[in-house]
């Protein structure tokens, strides 16, 4: 099946074959209560979200803590078992494969965390940190293997002389270039970016996204870069989705996100984040409340509950997540109100301030 | 001092509510002491924002620790330095107080809030009794009163059904509902000022953006300052009034908020500010400091920031200046050439303090200079 998709995908269009295809995919995390430890709730981490990722592309997660982005993440790599759905990733079924066929598989898919210190063994010096996968592998053994740890170290801004020292001797930026240097270690096709830079000092976080926009150059990588931080995902990827409560609200172009939004929560995102900028006053949609509960969420469309522009509509039918009028085709927005927001734009100054981009 | 006193005379209002002066806070380590602040001086005034801004271990955080007092006698020290707060139309060294005198300032005069409100908040008990032991503990109300005007406090904070949630605990609560509740305690005795060290760091953006709204909106309603530790420039931007940069212990920078992101004197503040990735621009690189943030056992000689300053390198190279091992000669000595001194903050422009060799003070007025 997998097969047939990607032959005839090559025919059209070139995203019709991407390197990853998620379709519907669901993770419940139950919730066991009493001595029986029946289940008594799931929690919806993730709940039926579909999502492409092409050869050499760039997509970004984006959404509140809670919303299932991390979740997606582990499970498209099947660190997370998945409930239900399908994941294919350059022609492999990955939920169904047996697990020897998922080691070979996960050579090619690799991951980046959030914390870099909490991501590497202490007890392990560099090289054999950035040497593991090498050796699982059966790649690399003795000279042979130093020779391409160094290498991979240089790659990411470090020396040869750090092979022998451990992880608390470095720095938090030089602790994820060592993350960065292990994932890529095995030539990977694709990583998932969980919150790379997050953990990171605000001088140091630009000299990471350069280096990660380099190695995407220089072996024509592609990223899932899950991100709160709406700025640096804009800059860093092509493709952009907004989960709320572990679905998929609005997915486009980055520049098409941030000039035509649709999806208020999306807006109310958007115009949440400050800017450096003191001149700029903005109109600001301050949600109220928070993110609800995902064991629970709201009927309907689950921002409802937040979403100034709700009505009736909104509180009994789940919107499909479909393209709009006057948007460009690879824009899809889940709102049942998206055509009549295009005069509620989330602040005027975003659009003019993107409209010197070529989108 | 001398400014101090003729304020007294010339009326408050152009007196600083707080005034901290070559503040020194050490710290001890296994390899001898930390120096976390080093020779800080700023102001906070009356009715302002002003926002402390820096990376990690750049001392943003142990200055306001320091003001309050809170540094554990175990862990370090404050060497020198003098904070001088304007108590009940009377300006006071704190650092000289008794501790009984300094727990009265604590909570009634200024308040503090922190980062992560769940390991500030006392787990076992009610949020509205948390939020009424400040006035209990200053003896400013009886129990029944207390609880009430915490119940106030916590509606003023946007807390909906106000009287409900004040008998919950505070894991019942999510994470904004406990940032409010820990706003709440801090404003309960009315302060004049409030320190707040990276309070929306561990919240959304949504959530950010309602705490931030708040704590704007009650500084006008209660004619408050606010001192605000923050390493985010977006949030600095849209909040503050005057801005205060440090860099490994030092403050580098200090003016008024728009002229800082309009015209950044400080090499690193404006390496800072280029580095930002923005929603309204893309490019296609980012610029970059080199290097990263010193450790605070081994700071640079002389300018600290030296070492990653892309205008030395670029004076350097280009030849007519003394250098030393490709470096400003300046940079790494002070004027009497002596190794290791850094430079001092002199006003640049107007209301614009910088310490860097390589901006010139201002010509006119310069013994202003010497009070920020």
């Amino acid at each position: 099946m997998s097969e047939a998709m990607t032959s005839t995908g090559r025919e059209s269009t070139p995203t019709a074959s991407p390197l990853l295809r998620v379709r519907d995919l669901k993770t419940h995390f139950p919730i066991r209560k009493g001595v029986l430890s029946r289940v008594h709730a799931n929690l919806r981490a993730v709940d039926g979200v579909s999502l492409d990722v092409a050869t050499g592309e760039t997509v970004g997660i984006v959404g509140e803590s809670g919303c299932g982005k991390t979740t997606l993440g582990r499970t498209i790599l099947r660190l997370t078992p998945a409930t239900s759905g399908s994941i294919h990733f350059d022609g492999h079924d990955v939920l169904s494969m047996s697990s020897s066929t998922l080691r070979r598989v996960r050579r090619d898919m690799q991951i980046i965390f959030q914390d870099p210190a909490g991501s590497l063994n202490p007890r392990m010096t560099v090289a054999s940190i950035v040497g593991e996968p090498l050796m699982i592998h059966r790649i690399a053994t003795g000279r042979n293997m130093s020779e391409r740890v160094a290498e991979l170290l240089e790659k990411v801004g470090l020396t040869g002389d750090d092979l022998h020292r451990y992880p608390h001797e470095f720095s938090g930026g030089q602790r994820q270039r060592i993350g960065i240097a292990r994932a890529i270690a095995l030539n990977p096709k694709f990583i998932v970016c969980d919150e790379p830079v997050s953990a990171l000092d605000v001088s140091i976080q630009s000299q990471v996204i350069n280096l990660l926009a380099d190695l995407r150059g220089e072996f024509g990588l592609s990223y899932l870069f899950i991100a709160h931080n709406l700025a640096v995902v804009r800059h860093f990827c092509d493709r952009i989705a907004v989960m709320y409560l572990g679905r998929i609200v609005e997915s486009a172009s980055a520049a098409n996100i941030f000039a035509s939004a649709r999806h208020p929560y999306t807006m109310a995102l958007l115009s949440a984040v400050p800017e450096p900028d003191p001149q700029r006053k903005r109109s600001r949609i301050v949600l109220r409340g928070e993110v609800p509960s995902a064991v629970d969420p709201p009927t309907g469309c689950a921002f409802h509950t937040r979403c100034p522009f709700a009505t009736d509509i909104c509180r009994s039918e789940t919107p499909p997540l479909t393209g709009k009028t006057g948007l460009s085709d690879d824009h899809i927005v889940a709102c049942h109100h998206a055509d009549e927001l295009l005069q509620f734009p989330a602040s005027t100054d975003h659009v003019s301030a993107s409209g010197g981009d070529t989108l | 001092m001398t400014s101090v006193q003729t304020a007294d005379k010339s009326g408050r209002r152009h007196q600083p509510l707080l005034r901290v002066e070559g503040l020194r806070t050490e710290y001890r380590s296994d390899g001898g002491t930390i120096t976390a602040v080093d020779n800080v001086t700023f102001d906070v005034r009356r009715g302002e924002v002003l926002a402390i801004v820096g990376e990690s271990g750049c001392g943003k955080s142990a200055t306001a620790m320091s003001i309050m007092r809170l540094i554990s006698p175990t862990a370090g020290r404050i060497a020198s330095g003098r904070v001088l707060f304007d108590r009940d139309e009377e300006s006071v060294d704190l650092l000289l107080l008794d501790e009984s005198a300094m727990r009265s300032v604590r909570g009634q005069h200024i308040s503090m809030i922190f980062q992560e409100p769940m390991t500030s908040l006392n787990p076992i008990h009610q949020v509205g009794d948390q939020v009424a032991e400040a006035l209990l503990a200053h003896g400013l109300a009886n129990r029944r009163e207390a609880w009430d005007r915490a119940v106030t406090m916590l509606g003023k904070v946007g807390i909906a059904a106000a009287s409900e949630r004040a008998r919950d605990f505070p894991h019942q609560l999510s994470g904004g509902m406990r940032q409010r509740v820990m706003i709440a305690m801090a404003l309960m005795c009315h302060p004049k000022l409030l320190i707040a060290d990276e309070p929306t760091t561990a919240l959304d953006v949504t959530v950010q953006a309602q705490i931030l709204d708040l704590l704007l909106s009650l500084k006008e309603s209660q004619g408050m300052s606010v001192m605000l530790v923050s390493h985010d420039l977006g949030v600095v931007a849209e909040t503050a009034d005057r801005v205060c940069v440090m860099y490994a212990g030092q403050v580098v920078e200090l003016a008024p908020v728009r002229e800082l992101f309009a015209n950044p004197l400080h090499p690193y503040t404006r390496g800072l500010l280029e580095s930002l990735p923005r929603i309204s621009d893309a490019k296609e690189r980012l610029t970059v400091i080199p290097g990263s943030v010193p450790n605070a056992r081994r700071f640079p000689d002389g300018c600290r920031f030296h070492p990653r300053c892309g205008l030395t390198r670029e004076l350097a190279c280009s030849g007519n200046r003394p250098v030393t091992d490709g470096v400003l000669a300046r940079c790494i000595r002070d004027v009497d050439g002596q190794q290791g001194g850094s430079p001092t903050l002199q006003e640049a422009e107007p209301e614009h303090f910088v310490a860097c060799w390589e901006v010139p003070a201002r010509q006119d007025n310069q013994p202003e200079s010497a009070h920020v």
